[in-house]
């Protein structure tokens, strides 16, 4: 989908905000500075996704989902690349998960990333929502690991059959002194992006 | 007076009762008026199908506010029921459930949290969280009730990066834990009239955790241990390697699954 | 009064913009990068800056530092979502009057005004 300039800004600009109170949020629960920036956001149809990720397929990423109901319907999800989740898990907990066994680990890393993810997704959906005026409900997270290919086609089993869009915004986030590359993916029915691309229209009118 | 009027049309039910009342009243006294007085002084005449017509009209102002009613009552007791039923399925959880409002005001307190608080759902039904625990510090269960009762959004609230949000003494202390681990999940819950409440769903986790540093501390010692000659206490230099601690690490994996 | 909005957003500028109240008492003034910011400063002199905190190059706080370096006086106010702790405070150590939350509405910029003049 191409975007004009303003919409692109504007886009842009919601994610800014919705990424900095999300960053509030966890220097709240993390005790400590987060950065996070909004270098880019990306409007692709659903089999440019992959491509458009810039992930290597091989390798391991860590995402967190949650379906979202309402004026307009999908899932967000939020990826990062493995090695960097954990890194960033093992620099917040620190010293007490130093020589807790593997299988503890793993849980640990799954419950830390998917509160975070939890966090992230919902303060970018709550000012999507407040500033577009939409209703929206949310799922609960859940969290899954593998190669993109394979989380692409676990979603495109949940999607069968229709024809999806994906609004993707690249952050860096650097807590505890370590940088993870996470993108935020709002997968879409190609009708809901259009009515979120409705309300963004409304709103720049009224401008 | 002012009591009656205030109070007593308060339930549907009453309303029903009254409006039924009312109706058949004025039907009644209009069909007097109409036989008794209008009739015998003028001329005028009712035909028999009118006739039928107004005693058919009768039969079903009479009858009406009585299905009504029984309809009424029946749905009542069914309701009465359903919230019986869902009050008793949060008290059979082994699990704390509460209902909070945006101001932190308890709706709901489930059994589990009887027990483990001490505090009964009489007594905590109405007040605010703040008020049942006095030393409450937890900005990310106040943050996670924001976002899920505005914006309809469940929060995950994990043990690994709160330990807890209320802060629950425990009872036994078998370990140096004094409070409570939790896991806890947060959702919204809205009712009929559009009021938004937070479900908040509390896990005691605090066996696992204390199992696994537990588990963490013999790792610990043991490597310490390892790394020394039994004789003069000098570390010795095969176990000074990370690989002797990822070892320990897996032992504990090992340990940890046979305990559980 | 004078007041410029540094913000990279063209859509948070016009947000500001269509927000503030039009009783003509005020002139805005914008940029969107920090050359464009200093060169406005010195060409209307604006009693009020208000700077977003997220930009590509310089920060809010570092823009305002930079324009206090350059001689200019002005009363500052930072204009961001991101309100965590360490941003409010070297907003306020380095002289910002206030910090203002993301997304802007009638009623914040109503109350940012009455509270400047």
């Amino acid at each position: 989908m191409e975007l004009d300039e303003l919409e692109r800004d504007a886009l842009r600009e919601l994610a800014n905000i919705g990424l900095s109170r999300a960053a509030t949020q966890l220097s709240e629960l993390l005790n400590d500075h987060i950065e996070m920036t909004v270098p880019l956001v990306q409007v692709v149809p659903y089999g440019q996704v992959t491509q458009a990720l810039q992930l290597d397929p091989h390798a391991m990423v860590a995402t967190v989902w949650q379906s979202f109901s309402g004026q307009s319907e999908g899932t967000s999800m939020l990826m990062f690349p493995s090695e960097d989740s954990k890194r960033l898990v093992h620099a917040l907990v620190g010293p007490s998960m130093r020589e807790v066994g593997e299988d503890d680990l793993r849980g640990i890393e799954h419950e830390a990333m998917m509160e975070i993810g939890n966090i992230i997704i919902t303060s970018g959906m709550a000012v999507i929502a407040d500033m577009l005026g939409q209703e929206v409900q949310m799922s609960l997270p859940g969290y899954m690991e593998g190669n993109l290919p394979d989380i692409m086609e676990q979603r495109n089993r949940d999607n069968a059959g229709r024809e999806m869009q994906a609004i993707i915004m690249f952050t860096q986030l650097k807590a505890a002194q370590r940088e993870v590359e996470g993108r935020m993916v709002m997968l879409m029915s190609v009708d809901s992006v259009q009515v979120l691309f409705d309300r963004l229209h409304k709103l720049l009118r009224g401008l | 007076m002012k009591r009656w009027k205030s109070g007593w049309f308060r339930t549907p039910l009453r309303i029903v009762v009254a409006v039924g009342a009312v109706v058949f009243g004025v039907e009644f006294l209009f069909m007097a008026l109409l036989h008794d007085v209008i009739m015998p002084l003028t001329s005028f005449t009712v035909s028999d199908t009118i006739w039928s017509i107004i005693d058919a009209v009768t039969l079903v102002v009479l009858v009406s506010p009585v299905l009504y009613f029984l309809v009424f009552v029946r749905m009542q007791r069914d309701f009465a029921e359903l919230t019986r039923f869902f009050a008793e399925l949060t008290d059979t959880l082994m699990m704390g459930v509460l209902l909070v409002d945006t101001d932190l005001r308890v709706h709901r307190w489930n059994q589990w949290m009887e027990r483990k608080t001490g505090i009964s759902s009489q007594q905590a039904c109405g007040k605010l969280l703040t008020e049942l625990f006095a030393d409450f510090n937890s900005p990310r269960l106040l943050s996670a009730i924001d976002l899920c009762i505005k914006h309809k959004s469940p929060q995950l609230i994990s043990q690994t990066l709160n330990r807890y949000v209320l802060p629950i003494p425990l009872l036994s202390t078998m370990h140096d834990l004094k409070l409570m681990q939790q896991q806890v999940s947060v959702a919204p819950l809205t009712n009929s009239r559009g009021e938004t409440l937070a479900v908040i769903s509390i896990n005691d986790v605090t066996e696992s955790v204390a199992k696994s540093s537990a588990l963490a501390r013999l790792a610990t010692k043991m490597e310490s241990q390892s790394n020394r000659d039994q004789l003069t206490g000098a570390l010795t230099g095969i176990f000074c390697g990370h690989g002797w601690r990822r070892n320990s690490s897996k032992a504990c994996a090992i340990a940890r699954r046979s305990v559980a | 009064m004078k007041i410029l909005i540094v913000d990279d957003s063209m859509t948070s500028r016009m947000l500001f913009k269509a927000y503030m109240p039009k009783d003509g008492r005020h002139e805005l003034y914008e940029a969107a990068v920090l050359p464009d910011a200093l060169e406005k400063m010195r060409e209307v002199q604006p009693e009020l800056v208000i700077l977003d905190y997220n930009m590509p190059e310089h920060n809010g706080v570092e823009m305002a530092q930079a324009m206090l370096g350059a001689g200019f006086k002005a009363k500052f106010v930072l204009l961001t979502a991101n309100t965590q702790r360490t941003v409010v405070d070297a907003a306020l150590a380095a002289g910002f009057i206030q910090v203002v939350e993301k997304p802007v509405n009638a009623a914040k910029i109503v109350a940012l005004l009455a509270q400047v003049a």
